[in-house]
């Protein structure tokens, strides 16, 4: 009986809590981004906007580790029984791929652009317990910094 | 063309359904379903129970136990005295009976016809009448099986629960729910035995006096207050009340009890 009221203690923990810190990670996420927009950042190795005289270069990494809630994993486990899209995956992968890329923009300020951008994740797992569920992402690219060429309109 | 940054009005790569919705929906298929497994395996393993040969189950499960080499005193009245109430059973094959000296009120038994009594037993009863109705409570459960349905049981639940959440430890999560379907099926068993006993009792002193002693006897010391929903064993006061009306419809005699023999006295 403990054992099942702790399990129904940990499923609306993970419930409430896991929502409120998502919606609050995720309003960050948003205000960041907009304040981050002037920074671009492309997968193409070429340069998104032309330079008039490149200072130097370097490579630059954001990466985060962001773990499920309990009732998400539930609800997961549940959902691997008869397949489909795990939504409940859905956000947290969305969340680590979005502050990921956000820490690499706000590791190199003053550049102008980000080159050459690659996303890699790879899962943090315990086999042999009950499974930690988390997930690592990291982005990395190479930072521009100089001046941005005159164009007519901008 | 000269590049613009701008954010993405929508975000695409998440649904926005209730995760709470989710869960709910698939839970309660998944309960159901269990459910509805659990139910067909149970009545599967009724009539699997009942088409098993006791000689055989006896033959399979007699000589996991063996009796000591030098049987104690009480040991050997306690066989004596549940060899002579199982004449007054259907059961065929020997029961192999264990004095377990440890301080618990209770006996039990196990495939195979064992049955194991334990010393703390002594302790509650104050008459051979009140004895013999655990003995031939116990015997009845033999007689009706009840160990291998209960064993089954249990086995089908362990691995329904195994098998959908992939864990063993998640039994404990789900013992509640688990507990009220083997606990209402364990309740109805009881009764049965008890009914039976009540029948052996008569049988054999030819009244039923003292039968309702053991009961008594562990109701002043229980003090619970819960429900008995989950537990395996109806509450003492419907199995006295059960004891009461069987007596009276039955038309058994109650007159006062045998008192203990001195081999048997805690």
């Amino acid at each position: 009986m403990i054992a099942f009221l702790g399990f129904i203690t940990l499923l609306l923990l993970g419930f409430f809590v896991g929502r409120y810190l998502e919606s609050r990670h995720f309003s960050s996420i948003r205000q960041r981004e907009a304040e981050l927009v002037v920074l671009p950042n492309t997968s193409s190795r070429y340069q998104l906007i032309p330079m008039q005289q490149i200072e130097r270069s370097e490579l630059v990494t954001g990466s985060v580790v962001i773990s499920i809630d309990y009732f998400k994993r539930i609800v997961a486990g549940l959902r691997s029984l008869i397949g489909g899209p795990v939504q409940s995956y859905e956000t947290l992968l969305d969340r680590a791929r979005r502050e990921a890329i956000l820490r690499m923009k706000e590791s190199c300020p003053g550049a102008c652009q980000i080159i050459n951008v690659r996303v890699e994740t790879s899962s943090i797992y315990n086999a042999a317990g009950n499974g930690i569920g988390s997930v690592e992402l990291l982005a990395y690219g190479t930072a521009i910094y100089g001046q941005v060429q005159a164009t007519n309109g901008l | 063309m000269a590049y613009k940054g701008r954010l993405p009005t929508d975000n695409h790569n998440v649904s926005h359904q209730q995760p709470a919705k989710e869960l709910l929906l698939l839970g309660s298929a998944l309960m159901l379903a269990t459910v509805l497994i659990y139910l067909l395996l149970g009545l599967l393993i009724d009539r699997v129970v009942s088409s098993l040969d006791p000689e055989l189950e006896y033959k399979w499960f007699g000589h996991f136990a063996t009796a000591p080499n030098q049987p104690g005193a009480q040991q050997q009245a306690l066989q004596q005295l549940t060899n002579q109430l199982q004449q007054c059973s259907t059961m065929t094959y020997p029961v192999q009976l264990h004095f377990v000296e440890q301080n618990i009120s209770n006996a039990s038994v196990l495939p195979g016809g064992i049955m194991l009594v334990y010393q703390g037993l002594l302790k509650q009863v104050n008459s051979e009448n009140a004895l013999s109705f655990v003995l031939a409570h116990e015997l009845a459960h033999l007689e009706h099986r009840d160990h291998l349905r209960g064993l089954g049981r249990s086995l089908v639940l362990a691995s329904l629960v195994y098998g959908v959440t992939g864990s063993s430890n998640a039994s404990q999560w789900f013992m509640p729910a688990t507990e009220l379907g083997l606990a209402q099926h364990s309740q109805q068993r009881e009764l049965a035995a008890d009914a039976k006993a009540l029948m052996i009792l008569h049988c054999h002193y030819g009244h039923t006096g003292g039968a309702e002693d053991f009961f008594k006897a562990m109701q002043q010391q229980s003090s619970s207050a819960l429900p008995d929903w989950f537990d395996s064993h109806p509450a003492l006061s419907k199995r006295l009340a059960q004891l009461a009306l069987l007596q009276q419809q039955q038309g058994y005699p109650v007159k006062d009890a045998t008192p203990l023999p001195d081999m048997l006295q805690p």
